[in-house]
Formats: C-alpha cells, sequence, structure tokens
C-alpha cells in the first residue's frame, strides 16, 4: 500500500519534471505590435524606451517582454518607429541593431534572418555572441517592419551548462508577422 | 645612349604600369543619386532593370567599369514608394550577395558616423564556378538602394586586392560635404 503511493509521488513528480520544458511553449499574438511569438513560458509586459544614435536622444517607445526559464532569458523588445523620419531610415536602424548586438561580445555566428516568404518577406539577421566577461552566450535577431524594431534575445546564463542550447534558436525564430490568420 | 634609352624606357614603363591604379582614383558627385563615390577612372553609366521578390521591379542606374582584372560596379535602386520595407530590401540585397558563393567575411559598414550614420552590410565571397571574389556593400537611405560590388577576377592574381576594399567603402552621402 506504500508502494502505490511513493510510485505515484516519483511520476506525479518526473510529470512535473518533464512537463514544462516540453509543454508550455505557446504562441502570443500581438495584435497591437503586429506579431505573433513563442514563448516557453508567459512573459512580463513592460513599457520601456528605445534610445541609440540614429533614433536620438529622445528616444522612442517601446514594449518589452521577457521571461527566464532554466537559466535562459528569453526577450523581446519592440521599438515604436512609425514616424515617417524613422520608417525613412529604417534600414539604418536594423543595421545598428545588428551592430549594437555584435558589440556585446564575441561574434560566433552572423546569418540572414527571414520571416515569411517571397513578396512578404520581412529579411533581418542574426547573430550570436560570447557575451563579454563570462555572461554567457546570447543569440539576437533585429528585424523591422510594419514601422517597428523587433529585437529578439535569448540568452544563455553560464550556470545553464550547455550554451548551444536548442532552445534559443528555437526562441529568436518562432515569430510570424502575418498574423491575419491562423499558424501553420 | 643606349642605356640611358633603356633606363628611361624602363622608368617610363614603370611609371605608366604604377600610375594608374594610384592616380586615376577620381571622387564623383552624383546629385541626382544622392551618392559621392570613388571609382579608379570614369564609369560607363547606363539604365537597367533591378528585380527581386521584396524590392519588385525597378530602373535603377548602373555605374561600371573595369580595370587590370577588377570589376567595379555601383547600383543605385530608386525605391522611395517602398521605404516601409527597406530594411527587408537591404537584408534581401545581403542574402542575394551571400548566396553567390563562398562566405569569407560578413560585417557591419557604416558611412558617416552618429545621428545621421547609414549603416548596412559589407560581405565577401569567392564566386562560384572560380569566377573569382567579390565584395558587396549593401545599403539604403534617401529612398534608395545602393549596391556597391568590386569582382577581382582570377586573372588579376591577387584575390585580397585592396582595391576591392577601397572601392566598397570610399562614399558618402554627404553631398555638401561637411565632415
Amino acid at each position: 500500500m506504500r508502494l502505490v503511493p511513493m510510485t505515484l509521488a516519483a511520476m506525479t513528480a518526473l510529470i512535473l519534471a518533464c512537463g514544462p520544458a516540453a509543454a508550455q511553449w505557446h504562441e502570443v499574438v500581438y495584435p497591437d505590435l503586429g506579431v505573433g511569438k513563442e514563448w516557453p513560458a508567459e512573459p512580463t509586459r513592460t513599457k520601456g524606451e528605445y534610445k541609440t544614435e540614429v533614433v536620438g536622444k529622445e528616444g522612442v517607445p517601446a514594449d518589452i517582454f521577457q521571461v527566464e526559464v532554466d537559466m535562459i532569458v528569453y526577450k523581446m523588445t519592440v521599438a515604436d518607429l512609425q514616424k515617417l523620419e524613422f520608417v525613412a531610415r529604417s534600414a539604418s536602424l536594423m543595421g545598428e541593431c545588428v551592430f549594437d548586438a555584435e558589440e556585446a561580445g564575441t561574434p560566433l555566428a552572423n546569418m540572414t534572418n527571414r520571416v515569411e516568404g517571397g513578396i512578404n518577406a520581412v529579411y533581418g539577421r542574426l547573430v550570436s555572441v560570447d557575451l563579454a566577461d563570462n555572461k554567457g552566450r546570447r543569440q539576437t535577431a533585429c528585424l523591422f517592419t510594419k514601422g517597428r524594431l523587433y529585437i529578439i534575445e535569448a540568452t544563455v546564463l553560464p550556470e545553464h551548462g550547455q550554451p548551444n542550447s536548442s532552445q534559443v534558436i528555437r526562441f529568436t525564430n518562432s515569430l510570424r508577422f502575418a498574423i491575419d490568420h491562423d499558424y501553420h | 645612349m643606349r642605356l640611358v634609352a633603356m633606363a628611361f624606357a624602363s622608368a617610363v614603363a614603370v611609371f605608366g604600369m604604377s600610375l594608374p591604379a594610384s592616380a586615376a582614383w577620381v571622387e564623383h558627385k552624383y546629385d541626382d543619386l544622392g551618392v559621392v563615390k570613388e571609382f579608379p577612372g570614369e564609369p560607363k553609366r547606363e539604365i537597367v532593370e533591378y528585380k527581386t521578390p521584396v524590392a519588385g521591379t525597378a530602373k535603377a542606374t548602373r555605374l561600371s567599369m573595369s580595370e587590370d582584372n577588377i570589376d567595379y560596379v555601383l547600383t543605385v535602386v530608386p525605391l522611395k514608394d517602398k521605404l516601409d520595407a527597406s530594411a527587408s530590401i537591404m537584408g534581401e540585397c545581403v542574402f542575394m550577395a551571400e548566396d553567390e558563393g563562398e562566405p569569407l567575411a560578413n560585417m557591419t559598414t557604416r558611412i558617416e558616423p552618429g545621428a545621421k550614420a547609414v549603416y548596412g552590410r559589407l560581405l565577401s565571397v569567392d564566386l562560384a564556378d572560380k569566377k573569382g571574389r567579390r565584395q558587396t556593400a549593401c545599403l539604403f537611405t534617401k529612398g534608395n538602394l545602393y549596391i556597391v560590388q568590386a569582382t577581382v577576377r582570377p586573372e588579376h592574381g591577387q584575390m585580397n586586392s585592396p582595391l576591392a576594399i577601397r572601392f566598397t567603402n570610399s562614399m558618402s552621402f554627404n553631398m555638401e560635404g561637411e565632415h
């Protein structure tokens, strides 16, 4: 009789241990920001500011989403750059985002990133660096569309133990801008 | 007498060989294209078609010349009606350049500093079928896509010719000449 509860407890513990990593990834669609994004858990949403040399001293409003799971910090920043002066400079704003990501550490990879295909393709850049001062490994995607700069970052903290975690590439690549239909 | 003539002939030959590469680089100001660009001579100007999935089809201005087995090309594509996709158009330009061969280098390029900086991408590939090495810079500003290419053909003999990086980096969007 004592064996049964222990087995049940062990099974429950096993399910709880295995469950979150696999089951909690889910897509959240943000109609106000024009993006659908997958997360491994519910992120916090805060209002912030995006300020760079090209954006200017005033900065622009930004929505910042973040959650930490298993020593990986998942973050998405959506900077509001819908004014024509910014849209006209969107290529430079994206390029500056990539440059800043490269500057964060020692470059490991740098490649084209594309969301959707064909004439509606949104081209961006995906950068991976080892952060300075052994602060971990970060993968950053920079994309600009719909008058917004989307910065997707996944930082694997040293305590995670696996700098090349597959969760990172899953995060930086799981988004869509075509949100007017269901995901396929 | 014969020695002098030979020495003179040699000097002329050496001078003649070295002169074009160093002295013929000229800065050209293209007011209608919003760019100042150095070429190692006078480029030919023509209208060509630029056609890609994201940019669509547009009439582009192509400035090109060849010297010492290096092909220098600047293509300016007017895309003022596609500003909302300009970051993607630049990214597409980079992707197509990457796809031309075996990637060797890929880095940020920046024209002018500070708030007026124009950020782009500079990459180098060994072209397929041993057609040489190409360096391409893609930038987008003023409603135009600027594609700067220097292709070092195998016959040139020095694949890492400094003339390629000189070409892809010697440009300005500051038409007033303020530095």
